[in-house]
């Protein structure tokens, strides 16, 4: 095939300096981005980048990253860059992780900060574009093709293939020089090896997979021939507005990891390192310092090297500058990646091959060049680590390829910051039985050579690096499991979701208004000792949302004559999923038989109000009201505290019921919510949800009682995961003048569960442990409302 | 802005121009008072006759960048696209002295003559003869670069020379110097005249980019 041309001409932009070969060395005193690492080119293309601080020795390679106080913003990015420093500590490999419009928190027409500051930082670390970007002088999409240098022609090649797309695995380049590193096995870059290093991936074509004429970059184009949509490298040039691309993909982290692997690029040899990135806060002394200022380009990296050997290269310098005049959106929310499902079942040599038929016969799984198959779920690990199970991908005809458990090779102990506490512990809790959707049947070509009795390395995507650990041994509660009732009538699906759907309303008003009720207490309004459930004004509130309940649930489930009264004509409780009695909570006497829908309604009602009655009270009970006419910030603290836990829970309850009413009425299968979903979702979006509620409530909070700069102290996990990094510092409101216990009871009860029991002793340790309570009160509840979809979470009612 | 400009351009034409361009009296073409007679330019509403942008790197929006355009009859419009906090198009209309004078000046800074191909070689002798002086004690070079750096371009429309005595029409010719990484590669490189001039034109296209929003604004 000839290969289209795109001739660079006399009026384009300037190019980049080939490095030049001085006394043997590979080396030149300025060269841009030219390759997967910043200062690889053509006469040095095996060019890798470290970070500042890596000599050659192994250990730990500590970057602090700032923001310097003597220009604007420097406040404003503080959030973005902690965000961005707990996002390259995670190492996590993500698909999905262009969230557009109405998805992300970015209004239309600003562009995220923390997404350009991740694609910068990127460079500062050594990284340099995985596409041919703006430095090559080429116009419009052929800056997409995959990076490299032009050749001996000086001319790059721009035929994208028979497939159209440019940046896959068949463009034709002509002579340029690859210098973007590949995996081996598959060339596809939206998919990370267990092992990162020379045995794995690879820049010399040679290397390419059979078929594949050049090395595939992640772009987001690319991306969908893997059908994994909207996902993009974060060092891709080419961002958008009103585009949040906080996270990393498996491309990404893969040149990190590969870097880390060391001067020998073998992994787990003496020369490997831990990257761990550390926020120095305001100030212009650190690794990295970022500036906003009005006179450069949008925004850059600048960054000097210096060789530590013939191809490879150390950071000695960098700064990033961002220019003002551009609409700037500061993320105001601590965020923490959060991975989808990072198994990707790749059929390819590397997967674990058996059952050839003859012991002599030898079999090579070749993948067509694009589709992979597309997990569609795969397992909640604790935060800790995330850990592909075991999928099982069967190639058509034979052999059966399982990918085994997959190797946790847990990076060295990382500490993020001052106050997290690293866990390189793999205690992986797979919830939930991966399925996998193969989108293409792999070919599978038994002409290949391999032995026997071999087994390949499987390609699991292991989170390697865990950056906090959670103080409490707050495991979200089991996902349930069982299956989906199928209502027989129409008449008994609109039960169903309409005792869904009240529950879900009752809960919502029994926290806001036995919340209020407490705030009042805080304020000053009602006495300190007041009960609230008995509170006049209150009980009458809980009362006709009971009432309400129970009205509803009579209408559309109570047969003919629209009253629960064991007629034959109501639903039956067992066909709509309901066990023969009613699970309790936390022995609050909802232990009952259910044989018609007023047990029904009674049961629901009871597990409801003791769930939050408990989530309240385990708040409240022991705190003491401090006085806003003399303590005012602690007052604040103390009713933003109940303020924003009360949000977090009337949130969740929303969105979950959102998402359960889905699945009742046919819309979609999946678990409500289902962080390991993949992006888009009915339960990933519902985990999104909650993630976001979940963050805004650490933030509130941690700025009402954080002390002067309105952080917590401490690195959080939050119940779902979501990570929260500290401020390092020693200003938080001490837990004891909050008046909280020093212990988080188990919200079920004070016997077994212990889901959130644990000290707590500190704001971080209060905050984790009120979202704690939070988030198993409302798993009880969901559970009890629709019981058909998964098993009672036995910290309910331990 | 100067305006001694003319004993410069006498000396950029006597070695450049003189032997073949012409002042031309046409409609809607004509030489100015403090131009040499052989820089014309078109005064037509309709014709770009500045026109400068700078394009952010890593951003991929097709609005581009700040852009700047000035037309034959003096107007200039500054557009600013949606993502940026000055958002939209801002117009004023420039005296006619003023807008001579930045076309002699864009032109003795060599807008018209810049050559991207010779200013890179220029470049690359030169970095090559700095690496080879500098050590570090590791490896013995030094490396530099900038990531996403903006790319910037300066297209300034003159009339073209034609034969004295002709009687055809002019055409306009449209001259564009574009160079990415100018502040990098200058602050690197600064004896390197054709960067330092075209860093120049830059400075003074950015002034009349802030005079036209403010006056637009006002």
């Amino acid at each position: 095939m000839m290969g289209r041309r795109a001739n660079l001409g006399a009026a384009l932009p300037a190019l980049v300096v080939a490095v030049v070969a001085i006394g043997g060395l590979v080396a030149g005193p300025r060269t841009a981005c030219a390759g997967a690492y910043i200062f690889a080119g053509e006469s040095n293309p095996n060019v890798v980048a470290h970070p500042k601080g890596y000599l050659g020795t192994g250990g730990t390679v500590s970057v602090s990253v700032c923001v310097d106080p003597a220009f604007p913003h420097a406040a404003d990015a503080a959030i973005s860059l902690q965000n961005l420093v707990a996002t390259y500590n995670a190492l996590l490999p993500t698909t999905g992780n262009l969230v557009f419009g109405g998805s992300n928190n970015i209004p239309s027409g600003f562009i995220d900060v923390e997404s350009t500051l991740v694609h910068e930082v990127g460079h500062c670390l050594g990284l340099a574009h995985p596409n041919l970007a703006t430095e090559s002088g080429l116009s419009g999409n052929d800056r997409n093709y995959t990076k490299a240098a032009n050749g001996a022609d000086n001319i790059y090649g721009t035929d994208p293939g028979s497939d159209g797309v440019i940046g896959s695995s068949d463009d034709v380049r002509g002579d340029d020089v690859n210098l973007h590193w590949f995996q081996r096995a598959n060339n596809n870059p939206f998919t990370i090896a267990g092992t990162v290093d020379t045995s794995s991936y690879s820049r010399d074509p040679s290397a390419l997979p059979a078929g594949h004429n050049f090395a595939t970059n992640a772009d987001r184009t690319v991306s969908t021939l893997y059908g994994v949509s909207n996902t993009e490298a974060v060092m891709q040039q080419g961002a958008f507005s009103d585009e949040d691309q906080r996270q990393l993909a498996h491309d990404d982290v893969a040149t990190l990891r590969y870097a880390m692997s060391g001067l020998d690029e073998a992994a787990g040899t003496g020369d490997d390192y831990a990257l761990v990135l550390t926020y120095a806060g305001q100030t212009s002394s650190c690794d990295i310092v970022v500036r906003f200022d009005s006179v450069s380009s949008f925004a850059s990296c600048s960054v000097g090297g210096s060789f530590l050997n013939g191809t490879h290269v150390r950071i000695t310098s960098a700064s990033i500058s961002m220019n003002t005049g551009y609409n700037w959106f500061f993320n105001d929310e601590f965020s923490f990646p959060t991975p989808t499902p990072t198994s990707t079942p790749t059929l390819t040599p590397t997967t674990t091959a058996t059952a050839t038929p003859t012991p002599t016969a030898t079999a090579t799984l070749t993948p067509t060049p694009t589709p992979t198959p597309t997990p569609t779920a795969t397992a909640t690990a604790t935060p800790t680590l995330t850990v592909t199970p075991t999928p099982t991908v069967t190639a058509t005809p034979t052999p059966t390829v399982t990918s085994t458990a997959p190797t946790v090779t847990p990076t060295p102990t990382v500490t993020p910051t001052a106050t997290a506490t690293v866990t390189p512990t793999p205690t992986v809790t797979p919830t939930a039985t991966p399925t996998v959707t193969p989108t293409a049947t792999p070919t599978v070509t038994p002409t290949v050579s391999a032995t026997p009795t071999a087994t390949a390395t499987p390609t699991p995507t292991v989170t390697p690096t865990p950056t906090a650990t959670p103080r409490f041994a707050c495991t979200p509660p089991p996902v349930p499991t069982g299956p989906t009732p199928t209502p027989v009538t129409a008449a008994a699906e609109v039960c169903q979701r309409t005792i869904a759907k009240e529950a879900a309303k009752l809960v919502s008003a029994r926290v806001r208004t036995l919340h209020k009720c407490e705030d009042r207490k805080l304020a000053g309004k009602l006495p300190s000792g007041t009960l609230c459930e008995t509170e006049p004004k209150t009980a009458a509130k809980l009362a006709k949302a009971a009432s309400k309940l129970t009205k509803k649930i009579a209408a559309r489930c109570g047969g003919d004559n629209d009253v629960c009264d064991g007629d034959p004509t109501e639903e039956d409780p067992a066909a709509l999923g309901f066990a023969a009695d009613c699970p309790d909570f936390g022995a609050s006497g909802c232990s009952f038989g259910i044989f018609d829908c007023a047990d029904v309604t009674a049961c629901v009602e009871c597990i409801a109000s003791a769930a939050t009655v408990r989530s309240t009270t385990g708040l409240f009970d022991s705190m003491s009201p401090a006085d806003p006419s003399v303590a005012k910030d602690l007052n604040k603290c103390q009713r933003t505290i109940g303020k924003e836990a009360a949000r977090l829970a009337v949130a969740r309850d929303k969105t979950v019921q959102k998402c359960w009413d889905g699945r009742l009425r046919g819309r979609h299968d999946d678990l409500c919510p289902d962080r390991a979903a993949i992006p888009g979702s009915n339960g990933r979006k519902a985990a999104d949800k909650i993630q976001k509620a979940e963050a805004r409530y650490v933030s509130k909070i941690c700025r009402a009682c954080g002390g002067s700069d309105k952080s917590c102290d401490d690195s959080l996990i939050g119940p779902g995961g979501s990570f929260f990094p500290g401020s390092g510092n020693a200003d938080d409101t001490a837990v004891a003048a909050i008046g909280f216990g020093a212990e988080c009871s188990d919200v079920a009860g004070a016997s077994g569960g212990a889901v959130c029991l644990g000290p707590v002793a500190t704001l971080g340790d209060l905050v984790e442990c009120v979202a704690c309570l939070s988030d198993l009160a409302g798993s009880c509840v969901d559970t009890a409302r629709v019981p058909g979809f998964g098993a009672y979470p036995c910290g309910c009612n331990p | 802005m100067s305006r001694s400009t003319p004993h410069r351009w006498s000396a950029v034409l006597g070695a450049a121009l003189v032997a073949t361009v012409a002042l031309v009296a046409v409609p809607g073409v004509a030489a100015e008072d403090g131009l040499p007679a052989t820089l014309a330019y078109s005064h037509a509403a309709s014709d770009v006759v500045v026109r400068y942008v700078e394009l952010p790197g890593e951003l991929a929006e097709t609005g581009g960048g700040t852009t700047l355009t000035i037309r034959g009859d003096g107007s200039a419009t500054v557009h600013y696209p949606a993502y940026m906090r000055r958002a939209g198009d801002h117009t004023t209309a420039l005296p006619r002295a003023e807008v001579d004078a930045l076309v002699a000046s864009l032109f003795v800074k060599g807008v018209s003559q810049f050559d991207g191909s010779a200013v890179r070689q220029q470049l690359r002798s030169a970095e090559t003869a700095r690496a080879a002086a500098l050590t570090t004690g590791e490896g013995g070079v030094v490396l530099a670069a900038v990531t996403d750096a903006s790319t910037t371009i300066v297209e300034l429309s003159l009339a073209a020379a034609v034969p004295a005595g002709a009687t055809v029409l002019p055409q306009m010719v449209t001259h564009r110097a574009e160079w990415r990484g100018l502040r990098n590669d200058l602050a690197q490189h600064p004896s390197i005249t054709a960067l330092a001039n075209l860093a120049a034109a830059r400075a003074e296209l950015r002034t009349v980019i802030d005079r036209v929003h403010t006056e637009a604004t006002r």
